[in-house]
């Protein structure tokens, strides 16, 4: 945590090698939350540059007593995914691009395959859930956060996250299930 | 109420595990009796996982990264901050100059060959960063960037050695970073227009695929001597083969053939350093045990994509 605050802090200063720093942590899993949320890799990628040069503007504007640093970048993204929904203005259709990518998987063709059909049925799946439990899956399973840190993007308590977090793993089983 | 909450926390911290690579079993042992209710939960949880790990596209990966060096160099220069947050700030960097013109520098000079599991590691990250402040022209930076990257991959080779794969992608981490920072500082040394140009190219050179892979494949292999920790700024005598390269290496001979002008010879240590290192890295690759070999790859890769970057920037 330490360290973190330290680079934090240089990048705040403008160090070059500890903005690098903080991007080369932050940009896989930013994309992946992106790309998760809205499913078209064409924008996700676009979004995603979009979060950082905005990080990178309104960092000094970073307090760490406020709340972790990847609860701010990701309340970033957020805001760029509802804004996105917001001028698509369907939150509830948005189809699945064929081009979002699928995670690189070794093994034998037919193996392939299936693992393939069982991803998309997951993410057709999760297009499924309310917005909210969207945003659980992705922050928790894309990114990797943890409950305190999706707490601090969606501005609820650890409590009602996991509450949250418990429906949306359930309906996404029910979801799976009638497909 | 209470149970449920319970429940919560028990499938919160299995899902913490799940995330951290654990197994599904390893957690119902855990709670034996919970383990009707949270196998099926955490089974999908783990569906949902492996479904959300995409990845960037390495072409965007590469353009999203030159756009942001891009925004650094455009930040407005910061005031000094106050008095009191100065000196917190500078506390180990000044111990470091003070320690070294005091003539007492034995631990900063110990340092220099410390390894990341080494308790002077820190001192010696402190002390890069120390010669990288006290380093004033583009080009010296460029140099000195060069040299923590042959640390770097000095470091890789002995904790692969040691098995250490942790340490191999910290190591990697702090390589990419500097070859980052490398490219974005020496791009300084040439005129916008040929950055625009350098640009172009590399969006060229994605549309068409990798093309590192073909000038490995293509370029004679060299028998460079190994990067240690104390390797000087020497050029090689027998110049790089460059001749493959997708990147721009025009012949900039309006220089006098025996007078190479600032810029060649810092592409021709940036090419030399690069093929140094990648058969560094690429006979430790043979060597390793199977499960140290894809933290071995992300180094090459990681080595080679920093550095075409970095040449290619020199124009």
């Amino acid at each position: 945590v330490q360290e973190e605050q330290s680079l934090i802090r240089r990048a705040q200063h403008g160090d070059q090698v500890a903005l690098t720093q903080l991007y080369e942590t932050h940009f896989d899993r930013i994309y992946r939350y992106i790309a998760i949320r809205i499913g078209d890799r064409t924008e996700a990628e676009d979004m995603t540059q979009q979060v950082f040069l905005h990080a990178l503007k309104s960092l000094s504007s970073y307090k760490e007593k406020g709340m972790h640093f990847s609860s701010w970048l990701y309340r970033i993204a957020h805001n760029q995914v509802v804004d996105y929904f917001r001028k698509k203005s369907k939150h509830a259709t948005v189809p699945l691009d064929e081009s979002l990518p699928i995670p690189a998987l070794d093994g034998d063709p037919k193996y392939l395959v299936e693992k393939k059909i069982a991803i998309e049925e997951v993410v057709i799946a999760t297009k499924k859930l309310t917005a909210a439990q969207q945003e659980v899956i992705s922050l928790r399973f894309a990114s990797e956060l943890s409950i305190t840190e999706v707490a601090g993007v969606m501005r609820k308590s650890e409590g009602a996250i996991k509450a949250l977090q418990h429906s949306a793993i359930a309906a996404l089983r029910r979801a799976l299930a009638t497909e | 109420m209470a149970k449920a909450k319970e429940f919560e926390n028990i499938l919160n911290e299995c899902l913490d595990r799940l995330i951290k690579g654990e197994t599904i079993e390893s957690c119902l042992k855990l709670y034996p009796q919970y383990a009707a209710e949270l196998e099926p939960l955490l089974t999908t949880a783990l569906e949902a996982k492996q479904a959300t790990l995409v990845k960037p596209r390495p072409e965007f990966r590469q353009r999203a990264a030159n756009e942001f060096q891009a925004a650094i160099r455009n930040l407005p220069v910061k005031k000094a901050a106050s008095g009191f947050r100065w000196q917190v700030r500078w506390v180990a960097p000044v111990a470091v100059i003070v320690a070294l013109l005091a003539g007492g520098g034995g631990t900063v000079a110990a340092a220099t060959n410390a390894l990341p599991d080494s308790p002077l590691y820190g001192v010696k990250l402190t002390t890069e960063s120390v010669q990288m402040v006290l380093t004033f022209s583009d080009q010296a930076k460029t140099e000195l960037y060069a040299r923590f990257v042959d640390y770097r991959v000095e470091e890789i080779v002995k904790m692969a050695e040691a098995g250490n794969y942790e340490q191999v992608e910290q190591a990697t981490e702090r390589m990419n970073v500097q070859l980052l920072a490398m490219a974005a500082t020496e791009s300084n040394l040439v005129g916008h227009g040929e950055k625009a140009a350098f640009g172009l190219m590399m969006q060229d050179e994605s549309a068409t695929g990798p093309s590192l892979s073909a000038h490995r494949a293509t370029t004679p292999s060299t028998t460079p001597a190994p990067a240690t920790s104390n390797m000087p700024f020497v050029v090689s005598s027998a110049p790089p083969t460059t001749e493959n390269w997708s990147v721009k290496t025009t012949e900039t001979t309006e220089t006098s053939n025996t007078e190479l002008s600032e810029i060649e010879q810092l592409r021709l240590l940036l090419t030399s350093k690069y093929e140094q290192n990648l058969k560094i890295l690429q006979d430790q690759l043979e060597k390793a045990p199977e499960a140290l070999k894809p933290a071995l790859q992300k180094a090459i890769e990681v080595l080679e994509q920093g550095y075409l970057q970095a040449i290619a920037n020199l124009g």
